[in-house]
């Protein structure tokens, strides 16, 4: 195994694949954090409308691949826009897959934000209540800073989660570190030292992440 | 004070909770709200708290129905302090912040005023050095005196208390019927549902008995306690003493 091919410059092009990577679901996990905390305030109004558009937007994007979904933006999408408008059009890969990685992120997270709300006890809303707070005092006062509790945790996992997912746009030429590897691996015949490393930096990431929010869980049990 | 007429509520259109409940209670009068277990006090209690959307009748605070639906309801509500079985102290905050929350939020006070009040309040329960506690390191006890003086913050007339020494270990009871027994030698209206017979007779000044949802009878703590006919209340009176 010619793990020599694995020189410093090869290492770099892969780190910087690496930091493509992060850099994907970093945004994604932001932007599938609003989507998702609209997503879960849809989900718990009152309102009809807003209930059934929540619930199609979720079952939707969870009940199909979310490889679908990345080639379905890609290659679908232009697709329909030309036949609406006449006009031919290219995405960008990189913005695209993000687009899509976010949406896919955002209807995860409607979830997790809406049980991680369910989850704070029914007193509490009730007390806030029976103070006279208004709805959006006791939401953003009283719940939501006990919500954050219950849902950092699933939260930091949805983002270990898309930090593996992103690779899933090598598919569509985004030179992440999948594809970096691949690449490294077609050019000198050789696959196995590029995808071992690359593997070897999914994982020390997401061990770092893991640890790290660990370490802040810990901090914020600690007014419990 | 509070007027309750005809009050019904089914859960789930099979449990009659309450069911043609009526009740006049006066200014600065004690209620105490007994009967066996699901007999419906707490969902009165609920019902007058607007914690609950009565199915059918009418509840009137100060002679005011209050539309808990709209949003001016959030501050008419304010007239009612609730103290719940289970404290409900918000977790996300110091006991000093949960008593300054509303007062600022809802009545506008300001956060020096608020705080000066909450200290007067916490001293009276006894919990001063707690103020920078967060609940979670508090005992039951001293988890139910910083809630009822997180109520009392909100200086409302009326105080409803619901089982507010049912969650607590035996050796914690005596020092939350103190307080709550010192509140209503100062002429809070109260309604208080408890499973503390001996208690409901000493401060009462009238004792109201449940059953399936009904109000079987409302009298004199001597009237239920020596006088009634009833014997279901008698049976019940039995078992519990
Ligand atoms: N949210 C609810 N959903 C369904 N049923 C309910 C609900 N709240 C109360 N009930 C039912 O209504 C009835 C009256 O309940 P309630 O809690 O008012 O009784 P209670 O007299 O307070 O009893 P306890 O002494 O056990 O507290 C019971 O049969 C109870 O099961
Ligand atoms: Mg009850």
């Amino acid at each position: 195994m010619k793990f020599s091919i694995i020189t410093w410059d090869v290492f770099l092009y892969l780190l910087k694949g690496a930091g493509l990577s992060l850099l994907i679901a970093v945004i994604s996990v932001f932007f599938g954090t609003i989507l998702g905390t609209l997503g879960a305030a849809a989900k718990l109004s009152k309102n009809k409308i807003l209930n059934l558009l929540a619930n199609v937007y979720v079952e939707v994007i969870r009940g199909t691949p979310m490889m679908m979904q990345i080639t379905f933006a890609y290659l679908a999408m232009p697709a329909i826009i030309s036949l609406i408008f006449g006009k031919s059009v290219r995405f960008n890969p990189l913005i695209t897959g993000i687009v899509a990685i976010s949406l896919n992120s955002g209807a995860y997270t409607t979830e997790l934000i809406r049980s991680g709300i369910n989850g704070v006890d029914r007193g509490q809303f009730e007390a806030a209540d029976t103070l006279g707070l208004t709805y959006r005092q006791k939401m953003t006062m009283v719940i939501l800073p006990q919500a954050f509790k219950n849902i950092l945790p699933p939260l930091v996992s949805e983002f270990v989660t898309l930090i593996k997912d992103s690779s899933l746009l090598s598919t569509i030429g985004v030179v992440e570190l999948m594809k970096s590897a691949t690449t490294v691996g077609a050019n000198f015949y050789a696959y196995i030292p590029p995808l071992t490393v690359a593997s070897g930096i999914y994982l020390v990431l997401n061990l770092i992440i893991s640890y790290a929010s660990k370490k802040l869980e810990k901090r914020l049990a600690l007014s419990d | 004070m509070i007027n309750i007429t005809s009050l019904s509520k089914t859960f789930n259109s099979k449990v009659h909770a309450v069911a043609d409940f009526s009740l006049h209670i006066n200014k600065g009068e004690v209620i105490s709200l007994i009967g066996p277990s699901g007999s419906g006090k707490s969902t009165v209690l609920r019902c007058i708290a607007g914690l609950e959307q009565p199915d059918k009748g009418q509840i009137l605070i100060k002679g005011k129905e209050i539309n808990y639906k709209s949003p001016a309801s959030q501050k008419e509500r304010t007239v009612m302090g609730f103290v719940f079985q289970h404290f409900n102290l918000f977790n996300n905050m110091t006991v000093l912040d949960n008593l300054t929350l509303a007062p600022i939020n809802v009545l506008g006070k300001s956060k020096q005023e608020a705080e000066e009040l909450a200290m007067t309040y916490l001293k009276r329960v006894g919990m001063a050095d707690k103020a920078n506690e967060y609940p979670a390191k508090l005992s039951g006890g001293q988890k139910q005196r910083a809630a009822i003086a997180r109520s009392l913050c909100m200086q409302p007339e009326i105080m409803l208390f619901d089982e507010p020494t049912s969650a607590l270990d035996p050796e914690m009871v005596k020092e939350v019927l103190n307080v709550i027994r010192e509140l209503i030698s100062e002429g809070l209206t109260t309604v208080i549902v408890t499973h503390e017979m001996n208690f409901a007779r000493e401060i009462s000044d009238r004792i109201g008995f449940m059953e399936n949802g009904q109000l079987i009878e409302c009298n004199t703590p001597e009237y239920i306690f020596n006088q009634t006919q009833n014997q279901r209340i008698r049976d019940f009176l039995e078992k519990v003493l």
